[in-house]
């Protein structure tokens, strides 16, 4: 039982960290050539709207 | 409604602002130090503005669900008032930490001005949080390349039994961290600011390992 444990042996401090990493450096760098050629894209339907 | 009662609606009401509080300027601390240093690419952050002063928010999707995930559960420890201080942690190719930015959180004293009725002290103090974490870059060293980043924060195995179970729900567990991760080695401290308000209690820190190359 937790709680006889914090009774018996002390509510001790602990330095918690997230099980899962954040993500990579190199997966955010994919996500933004992506979003720039689908950027491009908008702004080249737009264009083709217009004229 | 008696006294009593009035005192008491004001503690909770002064505890629920501050836990809120904190939650929403540690958001905007991860993101600017995380566009601060380096650790993402410059284009996928957006400048917005918060408390008046300009700072700059990742957009990658999984990034802010991230950074989400973080902000709630530090709420739930902060609702059990059980956060000792909170760590975003740089860590190098080799998984050493480098740098520390630390926010150290007081306990809410009980004998409260309650002159700050409309937050603009507490405002302002954040505000100067936010200037000061965005002129901290340049008291640090640069780092090396291929950097990732880790939260710590440091409570009772209490809070941090009680937040898992809700956690493990969420697909977000925490772990005890390794101690490896957690100390530096030969650190320089560089304090940055300290807020004392009826709402909140906190300082933040910087601590730099001598060893960075």
């Amino acid at each position: 039982d937790p709680q006889l444990r914090y009774a018996l042996l002390g509510d001790r401090s602990v330095i918690i960290s997230p099980c899962n990493l954040p993500p990579s450096t190199d997966s955010v760098k994919k996500w933004i050539c992506g979003r720039k050629v689908w950027k491009d894209l908008k702004n080249k339907e737009k264009q083709f709207k217009i004229d | 409604m008696s006294v009593d009662q009035r005192n008491t609606q004001f503690c909770l009401e002064t505890a629920t602002v501050g836990a809120d509080v904190l939650c929403e300027f540690l958001e905007v601390s991860i993101h600017s130090i995380l566009y601060l240093r380096d650790l993402y690419p410059r284009g996928v952050f957006e400048k917005r503005k918060k408390y008046n002063v300009p700072v700059q928010m990742c957009l990658h999707p999984d990034v802010c669900k991230y950074v989400v995930n973080i902000v709630d559960s530090v709420h739930r420890l902060n609702q059990l008032n059980q956060v000792e201080k909170i760590a975003m942690v740089i860590l190098g190719p080799d998984h050493r930490p480098l740098e520390r930015f630390v926010i150290e959180i007081g306990r809410h004293s009980d004998n409260m001005k309650g002159d700050d009725r409309y937050l603009y002290q507490l405002e302002q103090s954040l505000r100067a949080f936010l200037l000061k974490l965005n002129v901290s870059d340049a008291l640090l060293q640069p780092l090396p390349k291929d950097c990732t980043w880790a939260i710590q924060v440091e409570t009772t195995e209490s809070a941090a039994d009680s937040i898992n179970d809700k956690q493990m729900v969420q697909g977000f567990p925490w772990v005890e961290a390794e101690g490896r991760e957690t100390t530096l080695d030969e650190p320089n401290i560089i304090p940055l600011r300290a807020v004392t308000s009826d709402f909140i209690k906190m300082q933040m820190f910087v601590e730099e390992t001598t060893k960075k190359s």
